[in-house]
């Protein structure tokens, strides 16, 4: 993930369009989110995360060479992804309330995981759908996307109190 | 697109996220409320359980040590009285000088410990039914509701339907129910009719116990209940047994099921 956004990062700065780097990360980070949630979620087997990860892949890649080329950004696939993982958010969300043996939810890793993936992904969609769709100049875009760096903030600090904190053993 | 187009774009796409962000956060504060919520309800059941455990095991200690006051009391009363009688017989035995005197005190002495020995079985059957450990409970029951027949005070009518087998546990815990509920319709109730029915179900066997006496309130046996039920319970427990207490029209009716082994 680091690797992505330096040398996305390096990319812009040098004046290079780095719009292709997120077709791959997309794919990576909808693996990598199955994969959390593979351990949270009982119906989510290794064989259902398997099949769900090939094809949003192979969705990616249609999209890739179809849809949306390595030069534009990838919408759609970002806005699918962040679709699913609300939904992957909002069952775990269920899952923890339902839960036998239940330990207060600040107590829980999985409740940061869950948090920082519904705010960041909703307050996002609407930006990630719209992002390829408009024109913006540069000044407009700095505002966006800088709005879009708060929320990405907000996601950083989850995943840091998640890993903070040790999960209570049921 | 021109600036103002842009600008109005800009302004949706910020206020949606803002609207959005916010509709998140009301959710995951949605989830911490209503987690809370059900964790206060878990806790003020668990605290009901704890009582209710406690409830049954105070009454189980009592029950008890009511059962050692007793046994001590007839040891006491009965055992100790005549073996002192006897012993003072003993000591005369040596002093009485003639044979027909001698011969007297060795029949009153021989009936003394008769009656002693009468005694310490009498003792040891209510700590543990012989007829219980040789033939079981329904014929344990039969045994006790013959000797109470026979006293005149109360009917006591027993039915069994189909063959079990308990163990050792169960055995005697729903003996000591039935006493107990024997006893509470003699000494509460005033009843002077029960029925009995051993019922065989599929894995369960069914225990119906009817009298014709007053009766109890139903509110009050599900709010506040004795020390005789609440030991009833508490043997209950000990042996995954389950009471249901039966809103009868008369009399006081409750059905009993035990799982078997």
């Amino acid at each position: 993930m680091a690797v992505f956004e330096v040398t996305s990062y390096l990319l812009w700065y040098n004046g290079i369009n780095n719009h292709f780097l997120y077709h791959f990360y997309s794919i990576l980070e909808f693996w990598l989110i199955l994969n959390i949630y593979r351990g949270s979620l009982k119906w989510l087997s290794s064989k259902v995360v398997i099949i769900s990860g090939l094809l949003f892949t192979l969705f990616a890649v249609v999209n890739m060479i179809f849809l949306q080329g390595l030069s534009e950004f990838n919408s759609n696939v970002t806005t699918t992804s962040g679709v699913l993982i609300i939904l992957l958010s909002l069952i775990s969300f269920f899952q923890l309330l339902t839960k036998e043996t239940q330990s207060f939810l600040f107590s829980n890793p999985q409740f940061y995981i869950n948090s920082g993936f519904l705010i960041y992904f909703s307050s996002n969609l609407v930006l990630f759908y719209l992002s390829s769709r408009i024109e913006l100049s540069i000044e407009e875009s700095y505002m966006i996307w800088g709005a879009h760096a708060i929320v990405n903030c907000i996601l950083i600090i989850s995943y840091t109190i998640a890993l903070w904190i040790q999960p209570k053993e049921d | 697109m021109d600036s103002t187009q842009g600008g109005l774009t800009i302004e949706v796409i910020i206020i949606s996220m803002a609207i959005i962000f916010i509709f998140a956060l009301v959710l995951i504060l949605f989830f911490v409320v209503y987690q809370r919520r059900l964790l206060k309800q878990e806790n003020i059941q668990r605290e009901k359980e704890l009582l209710y455990q406690k409830e049954l095991l105070e009454a189980s200690i009592q029950g008890q040590e009511q059962e050692r006051l007793r046994i001590a009391k007839d040891l006491h009363d009965d055992v100790g009285t005549m073996l002192t009688t006897a012993r003072v017989y003993f000591e005369q035995f040596s002093t009485k000088p003639d044979a027909e005197s001698r011969e007297k005190l060795s029949s009153k002495m021989n009936e003394l410990l008769g009656s002693t020995i009468q005694s310490v079985r009498e003792i040891s059957h209510d700590l543990r039914p012989v007829i219980l450990e040789k033939l079981g409970l329904s014929e344990a029951i039969q045994a006790l509701a013959d000797t109470l027949n026979e006293s005149g005070e109360i009917q006591i009518d027993c039915a069994r339907d189909g063959s079990f087998d308990l163990t050792k546990e169960q055995d005697i815990n729903l003996y000591r129910i039935i006493q107990e509920l024997i006893t509470n319709s003699m000494k509460h109730a005033q009843a002077k009719r029960v029925n009995i029915e051993l019922t065989v179900g599929e894995d369960i066997l069914f225990l119906n116990y009817k009298d014709n006496g007053v009766g109890i309130d139903f509110d009050q046996i599900q709010s506040k209940k004795g020390i005789g039920l609440k030991n009833i319970e508490s043997r209950l427990s000990l042996i995954s047994g389950e009471i249901d207490y039966q809103n009868a029209a008369s009399g006081f009716s409750v059905e009993i099921s035990v799982p078997l082994v």
